[in-house]
């Protein structure tokens, strides 16, 4: 099989999917330092395979698998609880108490993401963080896209049991 | 505005889901810091050019050492070649006196003759010994009275006994190592492959067919052959197969056809977590985590759940495992503090065993 990729093109496409790729190994480490560290072996990691992909996926959804083994890698052998910090969104309103609550809430679903068992964590940053398609996403976490559709049910349901409220599905 | 009551609303709104993903989605934003993407793009641009220095290096080395041995090829040749054909110093001395050429320093028209001096009643030299011998397999193969075909040595291999395998080989005019590299080859033709190791099997035994494996440089036909190494139901073949799991170089090609076994041996591979060696154990348990599935997680919860305190390969097993039960019952175990420390002991156990 002829080999789909060349090496210019390979630095261009890492290059392009650098700034999302950090974002992902931030969000799925809990902090910035280490998920750079996560950045630098994944980098590490394309350089040696790049001959390996054969453009079955979109390069980003094939750099996206190794950022997301690397840092399932770093996360078991840290065996530390990062609790994830983010960047919140300024809150588009001027009445203070509005803008707690969100603040409170936005708390309170960050640590029902941090208490979800690993896959479902990570389904939900790829899912919800980077709003990726659920073919991507099966692709990336190498599940059925059956199994995305309904993890996208068990997300939710487990934030609404955390926030305290009942959560009926719905399609 | 965003509030519990109204981020799960269940009031048959279409629109409720969305509101509640793009909540999610505003409570997970963060940033790629403009320095920190910089900086690991100038690590990338290093890594690369390294990378390229290092191949430019390489292939110039490579080619300093083809043009050496080529250099090293011709001056021999030249030398063996001088050394059979020494020029008689009473000619040379001749041509010098008289300024003429002697009558034997002429080139001679009959090739045929002058090849048959160069050879004749002296033994062979080093060189010519070594191209006889790499010749002789063509050869003799094409000499080969009355030669099989390689599928019908494996059809008449499969249907006798183990013992007298030597008799058909014999009489269908291979040796044991050519029969063997034989059926490798035809291995790789699906449709040829299970005659293939069926014979296979005749000749090499179980033990055999793992070596087979490891030395083979065909991949399909590694993952063939501990395929068929892990669904033979015997206890010499499981064992072979997880040897095979236990070595870094063919664990990912032996774990990858695990899934393909038509009848996994889930019960051995379940005893063989106690085995008394630690690889076998390990091995045991990767493979299973490999086979998942809600049937192997039920087993391996059952297991550790009646016996947690003897269970670290099972605790491995179940980390391996991929799906929601095993996910649910992880995620229980990290909360409780009665099964936290096995745990987080087979946690550990994983980080150090199974790079």
């Amino acid at each position: 099989m002829s080999r789909p990729i060349d090496r210019h093109l390979v630095d261009q496409l890492v290059v392009e999917h650098l700034p999302v790729a950090l974002r992902v190994a931030k969000r799925l480490v809990g902090n910035a330092d280490s998920a750079e560290d996560v950045m630098q072996d994944a980098l590490c990691r394309v350089l040696r395979h790049w001959k390996s992909y054969r453009g079955e996926a979109a390069f980003s959804t094939w750099m996206m698998q190794i950022v997301v083994n690397v840092a399932r890698e770093h996360r078991r052998r840290s065996h530390e609880i990062h609790e994830l910090t983010c960047d919140l969104a300024p809150v588009v309103t001027t009445d203070p108490l509005e803008r707690l609550t969100v603040v409170e809430l936005s708390e309170k679903v960050r640590a029902a993401l941090d208490d979800l068992p690993d896959r479902q964590r990570e389904f939900a940053m790829l899912r919800f963080g980077e709003d990726l398609p659920a073919r991507e996403i099966a692709t990336i976490l190498q599940i059925s896209e059956a199994n995305v559709h309904s993890c996208v049910h068990l997300v939710r349901k487990r934030i609404a049991k955390t926030i305290g409220v009942d959560y009926v599905e719905r399609e | 505005m965003w509030s519990e009551n109204n981020l799960f609303r269940n009031d048959g709104d279409p629109g409720s889901n969305q509101q509640t993903d793009e909540f999610i989605r505003h409570s997970l934003r963060v940033d790629a810091d403009d320095r920190r993407v910089e900086r690991l793009r100038q690590y990338w641009r290093r890594l690369s050019h390294q990378q390229a220095w290092r191949r430019r290096k390489l292939l110039s080395a490579s080619l300093v050492a083809a043009s050496l041995a080529a250099c090293a090829l011709f001056f021999v040749g030249r030398e063996t070649r001088d050394d059979s054909l020494p020029e008689p110093v009473s000619d040379k001395i001749a041509s010098v006196v008289d300024g003429a050429p002697s009558a034997n320093s002429v080139p001679s028209v009959d090739v045929q003759g002058e090849h048959a001096s160069l050879t004749y009643g002296r033994p062979p030299t080093e060189y010519e010994r070594i191209l006889f011998a790499a010749r002789q397999p063509r050869q003799l193969s094409a000499k080969r009275p009355n030669e099989t075909t390689i599928e019908d040595l494996a059809s008449r291999l499969t249907n006798i006994p183990r013992g007298n395998t030597d008799k058909v080989l014999a009489s269908a005019g291979y040796s044991q190592s050519s029969a063997i590299d034989g059926l490798l080859e035809a291995s790789r033709e699906s449709a040829q492959r299970d005659n293939a190791f069926d014979a296979l099997e005749k000749l090499v035994d179980v033990e055999g067919l793992a070596e087979l494996a490891r030395a083979s440089r065909y991949p399909e036909v590694r993952a063939a052959l501990a395929l068929r190494l892990l669904a033979t139901n015997s206890d010499a073949s499981l064992l072979e197969y997880l040897s095979m799991v236990d070595d870094m170089a063919f664990r990912e090609q032996a774990l990858g056809v695990a899934k393909q076994a038509a009848k996994p041996p889930i019960g051995q591979l379940l005893v063989l977590l106690d085995d008394q060696e630690k690889s076998v154990r390990l091995a045991a348990a990767m493979t299973l985590g490999r086979l998942n599935g809600p049937d192997v997680t039920r087993l391996l919860i059952d297991r550790v759940t009646d016996q947690p305190s003897n269970s670290t390969e099972a605790w491995l097993a179940l980390l391996a495992c991929r799906g929601e039960l095993a996910d649910e019952f992880l995620a229980y175990a990290g909360r409780r503090p009665q099964l936290l420390g096995y745990y987080n002991n087979a946690r550990v156990l994983w980080a150090q065993s199974i790079p």
